[in-house]
C-alpha cells in the first residue's frame, strides 16, 4: 500500500477508478485536476479530513486496490467530547486574493459570450481580444498571481505538491494568453475560440484548488505575525502599482458585463 | 441555600456570580514554574506610551482585564512574542482616548497586527468595537484578529475581523 500512497493521484485513478469516486465521496476533486501530480498522502493532508472519516476513506480505498486482501476495519478513538469548535475564516491577506477571484471569474463567465461573438461576426474584434488579454496579464497575472508566487508561497514550502501544481497552472495559462495574442495576429478564429476555451476550463479549475485548497492550506501554517506581513507585503506590491489599478481592470470587465449581459452587477 | 454553586439569574451577565470551584479537573497538581512573557511596563492601555521601543512594528495584544486570569497558560499560549495593552471595556473611563491611543499604535508605531482578546460576556464585546473604530480611523490598515474566551478559560471563536 505504502507505493500507492506515494503514487501520484492521475495514474492511482486512471488504474483505480474506484479510488477517484471514493475520493470524490469524500468532497476531494482529484479526478478532473488536469495536472494530477499530487502525492495521495499529499492530497490526505491537504484536506484535513476529520480522523474517523479519513481512516475510513483509506481503508476503503485500500480495499479498492487490494479486493482480495483482508483489510481490517480502522478503529479510531474518538475524544471523549468532540471540541469546541474554533472557527477561523480566510486571513485577511489571502481573502483578499479570494475576492480578486471574484472578478477573473467574472471574466471567465463571459468567455462563452465572446466565443458565441468571434464564430457570429465576419471580422474578429481584435480590439475586444487585445483588452482581454490586457485584463489578463494585467490583473490575473501581475496584480494577483505575482501577490501569489513572490510573497504569499514565501511563507510555505514552494516544493509542496500542490503548490508546484499551482506554478505548472500559471505557466500553462501564460501559455493559452500568447496563444489567444497569436491567433488574433494570425486571423485565427479556430484557433482563438479553442484557447479562449482551454484558458476559461484551467483556470475555473485552479481558482477551485486555490479558494479550497491551497489558501486554506497555507492560512492553517500562517502565525499571526506572517499574516500581518502578508499582508503589509500586499499593500507595499499594490501601492508600486499605478494609480488607476486595479480600478481600470475593474471597470473593463464591468463593461465587458454590459456589453454582453446587458447589466453590471457583481456577483 | 447551599454556598456552592449558587448561580443568580438575570442582571448582567458581566457581574452574574459564578462558583466554579467544584469544576476544577480532580487531582491536578501544580507545579512547576514558567517564565513570564511580558516584554515591558506598563501595561494598562491608559499608562502606555505608542512610541515605547516595545510597540514598534510589534504584534500586539489588546487584552480585557478578566481574560488573563480566565487561561491557565495565557503567558505560554498568547503573550509569548506579543506586546500588550489591558483595558475594560465596561469599567475605564476615556474610550476616546483609548482610540486614539490604539490609531496611534497603528499608524505611528506601525504595528504588524492586533489581537483582541475578550471574554465571552456581552459587556467586553466593546473593547473589539473600539479597536476596529481605531484601524478605521489609522492610516495605515492592519489585520485584526479577535479572540474570546469563556469564563472557564476555552477559547470560543478564534477569527480575523
Amino acid at each position: 500500500m505504502d507505493k500507492y500512497i506515494k503514487m501520484d493521484v492521475k495514474p492511482l485513478i486512471e488504474t483505480f477508478p474506484k479510488v477517484g469516486e471514493i475520493l470524490e465521496r469524500y468532497g476531494i476533486g482529484c479526478v478532473p485536476c488536469t495536472v494530477g501530480t499530487c502525492k495521495l498522502e499529499d492530497v490526505v493532508k491537504f484536506h484535513t479530513l476529520l480522523p474517523q472519516d479519513e481512516a475510513e476513506m483509506m481503508f476503503q480505498i485500500e480495499k479498492a486496490i487490494y479486493p482480495e486482501r483482508d483489510v481490517p476495519r480502522p478503529q479510531v478513538q474518538l475524544a471523549a467530547e468532540p471540541p469546541r469548535p474554533r472557527e477561523i475564516t480566510y486571513s485577511p491577506p489571502v481573502r483578499r486574493l479570494v475576492d480578486e477571484h471574484k472578478w477573473i471569474k467574472r471574466l471567465l463567465a463571459l468567455i462563452p459570450d465572446i466565443v458565441g461573438e468571434i464564430r457570429a461576426s465576419d471580422e474578429i474584434d481584435s480590439e475586444l481580444l487585445l483588452a482581454t488579454v490586457d485584463f489578463i496579464r494585467g490583473y490575473a497575472d501581475r496584480f494577483h498571481h505575482l501577490k501569489e508566487e513572490d510573497i504569499l508561497f514565501d511563507y510555505t514550502d514552494r516544493n509542496a505538491t500542490i503548490v508546484q501544481v499551482i506554478f505548472q497552472d500559471h505557466d500553462r495559462a501564460r501559455g493559452l494568453v500568447r496563444a489567444i495574442v497569436q491567433a488574433v495576429e494570425d486571423d485565427d478564429r479556430d484557433a482563438l475560440c479553442s484557447n479562449l476555451i482551454n484558458y476559461r476550463e484551467l483556470l475555473t479549475e485552479h481558482i477551485n484548488k486555490e479558494d479550497k485548497i491551497l489558501y486554506p492550506y497555507i492560512d492553517r501554517e500562517l502565525t499571526t505575525s506572517q499574516v500581518g506581513k502578508v499582508f503589509r507585503r500586499f499593500e507595499e506590491s499594490e501601492n508600486g502599482l499605478a494609480d488607476d489599478i486595479p480600478q481600470k481592470y475593474e471597470q473593463f470587465i464591468l463593461s465587458l458585463t454590459d456589453r454582453f449581459q446587458g447589466e453590471q452587477v457583481l456577483q | 441555600m447551599t454556598q456552592t454553586n449558587v448561580q443568580t439569574r438575570g442582571g448582567c451577565a458581566g457581574a452574574r456570580m459564578m462558583d466554579l470551584s467544584d469544576t476544577a479537573p480532580e487531582g491536578e497538581v501544580l507545579e512547576g514554574t514558567r517564565p513570564s512573557q511580558l516584554r515591558q511596563w506598563p501595561v494598562q492601555l491608559h499608562l502606555v506610551g505608542p512610541m515605547a521601543p516595545y510597540f514598534q512594528n510589534a504584534d500586539v495584544l489588546l487584552v480585557a482585564d478578566c481574560v488573563a486570569y480566565s487561561i491557565g497558560d495565557f503567558h505560554k499560549d498568547h503573550l509569548a512574542g506579543n506586546s500588550l495593552a489591558i483595558a475594560c471595556p465596561k469599567l475605564d473611563s476615556g474610550s476616546e482616548i483609548y482610540r486614539q491611543k490604539l490609531t496611534a499604535l497603528v499608524d505611528e508605531a506601525k504595528i504588524n497586527t492586533l489581537t483582541v482578546m475578550t471574554m465571552e460576556v456581552p459587556c467586553c464585546a466593546g473593547l473589539l468595537r473600539l479597536a476596529q473604530s481605531a484601524v478605521g480611523q489609522a492610516t495605515r490598515k492592519i489585520p485584526v484578529k479577535s479572540k474570546v474566551v469563556s469564563v472557564r478559560g476555552e477559547i470560543l471563536s478564534e477569527e480575523w475581523c
